[in-house]
């Protein structure tokens, strides 16, 4: 009687584990609103550690994203010029004043705060990628 | 790059980020505004006579109050 039990508890226990699965490997926004009543502790427990794990950008992404940022730039009007390894002066024809305002535009795009030195250094795509990729804040 | 001092060329830099971050809500829209600061600023290129610079920054200050 009491093996029978523990025996179906069991088999009940695996047959629901990779049901459970699911909502963990979801993201974070969508099982938020109409899933909220089947998430298990250890599920939601499980969504707040993604939530703060550090997402780490990769190369690829912030070179993109700051390459569509230079790209919407009304001052760059050669995009041909455009690549990871552009010099904002030496290729996109843009000179110091514009180069603030990219340093702006990257900042807003990151969510970072950029210190005057720093951003004084940042001359080509290539420096303000690795800036970027330096910075644990930045995402 | 100018040979002037770096103390006065990131003071520059630091108004114009300041009045770019003023002009985001320019009646004329920020594009506008954006290209009449630039104009102003690098008309101002050539400005070699530390003295002078400092008044220019005095100028920019004094926009930025009025602004």
């Amino acid at each position: 009687m009491f093996r029978t039990a523990l025996l179906r508890s069991a088999r009940q226990a695996i047959r629901s584990a990779p049901r459970c699965q699911t909502p963990i490997a979801r993201p974070v926004v969508r099982s938020s609103l109409f899933q909220s009543k089947h998430i298990t502790p250890a599920a939601y427990f499980q969504a707040v550690r993604c939530y703060s794990a550090h997402a780490g950008l990769a190369k690829e992404e912030v070179e993109g994203r700051i390459m569509d940022l230079l790209k919407n730039f009304d001052k760059v009007t050669d995009t041909s010029k455009l690549n990871g390894q552009s010099h904002f002066h030496n290729d996109l024809g843009l000179d110091s004043l514009d180069t603030v305002e990219v340093v702006m535009a990257i900042e807003e795009e990151f969510s970072i705060e950029i210190p005057d030195k720093e951003a004084d250094a940042i001359h080509s795509v290539k420096q303000a990628v690795d800036y970027i990729l330096a910075q644990p804040d930045a995402h | 790059m100018s040979p002037t001092s770096p103390a006065l060329r990131h003071q520059v830099i630091r108004i114009y980020k300041e009045l770019l971050y003023l002009g985001r809500d320019y009646p004329q829209g920020y594009d506008f505004f954006r290209a009449r600061l630039h104009k102003a600023f690098a008309s101002q290129k050539d400005l070699t006579d530390e003295e002078r610079i400092r008044k220019g920054i005095e100028r920019a200050e004094f926009v930025k109050k009025g602004g």
